[in-house]
């Protein structure tokens, strides 16, 4: 007689948890995101050392793991594979990081959490509207150029501009640094927003991290913690 | 196991013997039987409690910690022109905006307004289009009014409460001294709302039987009033120093409790402006192109800014 009432508890109080709980979570300190894996087909042309026989036949290419430390008073999701983090909405700021295998044809937007709804077409997601691929040994201007040409095919952003472009290490690999200014289509009035967006290759992966933020009254309040942000950005073993 | 749990839950009791579960009381019982009997009904009610505070009735508002006091410093405020976008259900496609009827509630929301303020003796300055600052100023409303609308309690609940609780509301549009000072306000209302209204029913004043998905803009991006409402009104408040002091969201699912709370408390609308009740489940009940529909929503946003003031 004791189990159906404690399942009538466990029912009772699942919807009551659920309430609670959004996927966001609070960070403060260091954080480490797991290795990501992508099988790929058997190809001796791309063989590198990082892959290794799967199961299936085909290859495993892991990603490297990523470790950053966001600031105190930040929330975070992870959002598919990617983590983005936030203070007071996505829509006002957010950082956001990236992670493609070169191969990025098999890369789907990925699940997204039901809580993440408004997420669906924000922030933008580099792979989602890249035409061109990736190509080992990209310069970081060929690379700044394929992240770029993903934004201009997003319906999502009008008025693209590119202020800067700039070859940068990041995490202590040869990347660059891009900043553009765009607004986005899915808001009832077109707010400009201002992004900073560092990314470089490594292993077969594209490693990006960026900063956005509505250009009035957020950008600049929150860049110097993108800075410290990226300072901490390091990645490690797989 | 639940003995187990019993025990654990035992480690939590106060020190001095201050009963903090009362169930446990029964615990030091020799027999410890009536723990075990009595743990279900303690269960339930825990889980009862949490159900029923989840469910219970949430703040169509949410104001600065400021209000208060900062509302003595407001005498004068300014009105933008709402931004209402109103939307024509088709079946079997998502809604399309309809710019004809969004001028139309624009301008029925405005006049509203203006009824209000003018009956609540409050100064007020009316503001066009034309001033830079305050329409990019309104053009960071419409990503705050969505970053509210998606993280904080309010109106149905939010669809991605950022962790911490109910946080203080502090967002802010950025310093507009400037540009309040040129308009001689202290202060500045954004106003926003959509309707959605099946096309035949709309043309013949019938909006009862809308029913909505998520609005999308032309460009097929969900639009900014996300909830799925059939009707809605969002309005801020913002001071000088770019913080929205007070932000508030009308619905067809708080309106009637706004309305009766209203009649009965400190936010009771003046004498001959009672709410129409009738008009709930009148043909243009929600179409927010209908003035006293317009009415009964900018009334119940001043009802709750007044309580937000008086807390």
């Amino acid at each position: 007689m004791r189990y159906p009432v404690v399942l009538i508890c466990a029912l009772l109080l699942t919807p009551g948890m659920t309430a609670c709980t959004s996927g966001w979570r609070h960070a403060g300190g260091v954080m480490t995101l797991p290795a990501l894996s992508q099988h790929r087909p058997p190809s001796p042309a791309d063989a590198t050392e990082d892959a290794v026989k799967d199961p299936q036949g085909g290859r495993e290419v892991r990603s490297r793991r990523v470790s950053l430390a966001l600031p105190e008073g930040w929330s975070w999701i992870m959002r598919g594979d990617d983590l983005l983090a936030t203070r007071d909405g996505v829509f006002l700021q957010h950082i956001l990081v990236e992670r493609i295998p070169i191969d990025q044809a098999a890369a789907v937007a990925g699940p997204l959490p039901p809580s993440a709804l408004s997420s669906e077409k924000w922030p933008v997601r580099t792979a989602r509207y890249a035409r061109a691929r990736f190509v080992p040994g990209m310069s970081p201007d060929d690379l700044a150029g394929f992240m770029l040409d993903s934004r201009r095919n997003n319906p999502g952003i009008a008025d693209l501009e590119v202020r800067k472009v700039e070859a940068r290490r990041i995490a202590g690999y040869p990347g660059f640094r891009a900043v553009y200014d765009f607004r986005v289509t899915v808001l009832q009035r077109g707010t400009p927003y201002r992004t900073i967006f560092c990314g470089f290759l490594r292993d077969g992966w594209f490693y990006g991290i960026s900063y956005t933020a509505a250009l009035r009254q957020y950008f600049n309040k929150d860049s110097e913690t993108f800075d410290v942000v990226l300072e901490s950005f390091r990645l490690s073993g797989k | 196991m639940l003995r187990s749990l019993l025990v654990r839950l035992e480690r939590l009791r106060l020190k001095g013997e201050q009963t903090v579960f009362f169930a446990l009381d029964r615990l030091c019982r020799p027999s410890g039987r009536g723990a075990v009997c009595s743990l279900p009904p303690a269960c339930l009610l825990a889980a009862f409690l949490i159900v029923v505070a989840g469910c219970s009735v949430p703040l169509a508002y949410r104001a600065h910690p400021d209000l208060p006091y900062k509302k003595s410093t407001i005498r004068t405020v300014g009105l933008l022109p709402p931004m209402m976008a109103l939307y024509e259900e088709r079946a079997g496609s998502t809604p399309v905006p309809r710019d004809d009827w969004s001028r139309e509630a624009a301008e029925t929301v405005f006049a509203a307004f203006i009824d209000e303020m003018t009956a609540n003796k409050q100064p007020l300055v009316l503001i066009g289009n034309e001033d830079r600052d305050l329409v990019d100023l309104a053009d960071l409303f419409s990503a705050v009014d969505y970053a509210v609308q998606r993280h904080e309690v309010l109106g149905r609940g939010p669809a991605e409460p950022l962790p911490g609780g109910t946080r203080p509301f502090d967002y802010s549009l950025g310093p507009a001294k400037q540009a309040m000072e040129r308009h001689q306000v202290d202060a500045v209302w954004f106003v926003a709302g959509f309707t959605v209204l099946p096309a035949s029913a709309a043309q013949a004043g019938n909006a009862v039987q809308a029913t909505t998905g998520i609005p999308r803009t032309q460009t097929g991006q969900p639009a900014s009033a996300l909830l799925p409402a059939r009707s809605e009104l969002r309005a801020a408040l913002v001071d000088m120093s770019g913080a929205v002091l007070f932000y508030g969201t009308i619905n067809e699912g708080n309106l009637s409790r706004i309305e009766r709370d209203s009649l009965g408390g400190a936010g009771a609308p003046k004498e001959g402006r009672e709410p129409a009740r009738s008009a709930e489940n009148s043909p243009a009940g929600w179409d927010l192109r209908d003035q006293k529909t317009a009415h009964r929503f900018v009334t119940a946003l001043f009802s709750e800014y007044r309580k937000a003031v008086a807390r």
